[in-house]
């Protein structure tokens, strides 16, 4: 009586230890299967930062390119008319929803004659980011011409 | 051993086993389908990035042709919203669903585009052609983008010079051109009579089908109501006339638009804004400020 006790007592503890084996099996594979759903999910973030930062760069002259900001008369060139950058300012509410969640900021600043420095704020969203930008003409068409002056469109999308 | 402990391990390891098992089968189904969420979500995404350069293209050549190749084939479905006094712009949105049947990705929002389009949710389809056009009323207010599958064919009937011509250099395959009415078989006819009913030499006028009449103002309008379904198309062309608003408000506060009279333009515009049934009447209005521009000293287009 007394051995038949002990063998089940011997049985019973090493259906436990399997049992917590088991247990111990399982927590292993959930914590590899959460690492490769982090490894997967921060592949996708970064796909997704490299394909918004080439939608940025197509959209630098794509801004210049809107009827509200490019050059009237001159709609094959890749200019900012100031007239209209200095009206689009105050319409920058009713726009506020083209540009996508991950454009932060869109400023025009002349750079050239450096006396006249002029900042126009397409559109700022109060937040800041990572910046590209290029040089564009900032023309204006009067009577008399048109008179040009260089100018930097600068982009802020998130980091 | 007593018998409440052999009881207590064997109920302990079964319960911790099946909230395990719970676990497990729990967080694999929601990366399943979160895994399947976000591939249509990106393959929303990867058509509206495929279509964003051909719209930046919209200015420096007045209309483009590309084919679209999606990663797998695609239900595609496009929604409009219209203007409001919130939101001038309105947006299109884009739904995509996979073969694999799952749930339709997050919408992607497009405020710039305008996108025409027919039946693209009926089939899957890998391949899309599409063409854009620049719509000019009378500058350039927006470019219109024209989407159909790839294996659907139009046939232009009688076409005058100025769109064959445009059109026939783009080397768009699904669009043929006759001077009879002999098309390729299962292709669309479009011409006067037939199933997309247009007079296709009048830059005003209505294109019927599906007893439907849409009216159109222009060549890229009217390539917009011969590809797209109506109740896009008519939200769209408010978007549009609400555009032309906020541009008529801006060219008319630069120095060489102070010598322009906008008001008809913007009273015709503001009308087609409530009911785009008005986009005729607006030509005229248009006609009138191309007029003013041709004499101008200072042109604004």
């Amino acid at each position: 009586m007394h051995h038949v006790n002990y063998f089940k007592m011997q049985g019973q503890f090493k259906i436990q230890v399997m049992a917590f084996v088991l247990v111990a099996v399982l927590f292993l594979g959930v914590l590899v299967f959460l690492m490769f759903a982090q490894f997967q999910s921060r592949a996708l973030s970064e796909t997704a930062r490299i394909v918004r930062e080439r939608r940025t760069i197509a959209m630098l002259h794509t801004i210049t390119a809107l009827p509200e900001i490019g050059c009237s008369g001159l709609e094959t060139a890749v200019c900012a008319d100031t007239d209209k950058l200095e009206k689009f300012q105050h319409l920058e509410t009713s726009y506020k929803r083209l540009w996508g969640s991950y454009i932060k900021k869109i400023i025009i600043q002349q750079v050239y004659p450096s006396d006249e420095s002029k900042k126009y704020t397409i559109y700022d969203s109060g937040e800041g980011g990572i910046a590209y930008s290029t040089l564009i003409p900032l023309c204006k068409a009067t009577l008399e011409g048109t008179k040009c002056q260089v100018g930097r469109i600068e982009i802020w999308i998130e980091s | 051993m007593k018998r409440g402990q052999f009881e207590f391990g064997w109920i302990f390891a079964v319960i911790l086993g099946a909230v395990i098992l719970f676990l497990a089968f729990f967080f694999v189904g929601r990366y399943v389908v979160t895994q399947r969420i976000e591939k249509e979500t990106v393959s929303a995404r990867s058509l509206d990035i495929l279509i964003t350069p051909l719209s930046s293209l919209g200015a420096l050549e007045a209309t483009t042709a590309d084919l679209i190749v999606l990663p797998e084939p695609y239900r595609i479905e496009i929604e409009c919203k219209e203007p409001t006094t919130n939101e001038v712009l309105g947006f299109n949105a884009i739904y995509t669903l996979s073969k694999a049947k799952g749930e339709r990705g997050i919408p992607r929002r497009v405020y710039d585009k305008y996108l025409f389009a027919e039946d693209l949710n009926s089939s899957y389809n890998k391949k899309l052609q599409s063409l854009t056009k620049a719509i000019k009323l009378p500058w350039r207010v927006a470019d219109a983008t024209m989407v159909w599958p790839s294996t659907r064919t139009y046939c232009f009937v009688n076409a005058p010079d100025r769109i064959k011509d445009e059109l026939e250099s783009l080397n768009i395959s699904s669009i043929n051109f006759t001077s009879t009415t002999d098309c390729p078989q299962n292709s669309t006819k479009v011409c006067s009579g037939c199933d997309i009913n247009v007079d296709l030499t009048k830059e005003v006028g209505e294109v019927k089908k599906n007893n439907k009449e849409l009216p159109y103002a222009g060549d890229a309008l009217m390539l917009a109501a011969i590809f797209s379904e109506p109740e896009l198309y008519n939200c769209n062309l408010k978007r549009i006339a609400s555009r032309l608003q906020q541009q008529i408000e801006i060219y008319n506060s630069t120095e060489c638009g102070k010598n322009f009279n906008f008001e008809n333009l913007e009273s015709n515009a503001s009308a087609v804004a409530g009911d785009p049934q008005k986009i005729k009447d607006l030509w005229s209005a248009v006609q009138s400020v191309v007029a003013q521009n041709r004499y101008a000293s200072c042109k604004l287009f």
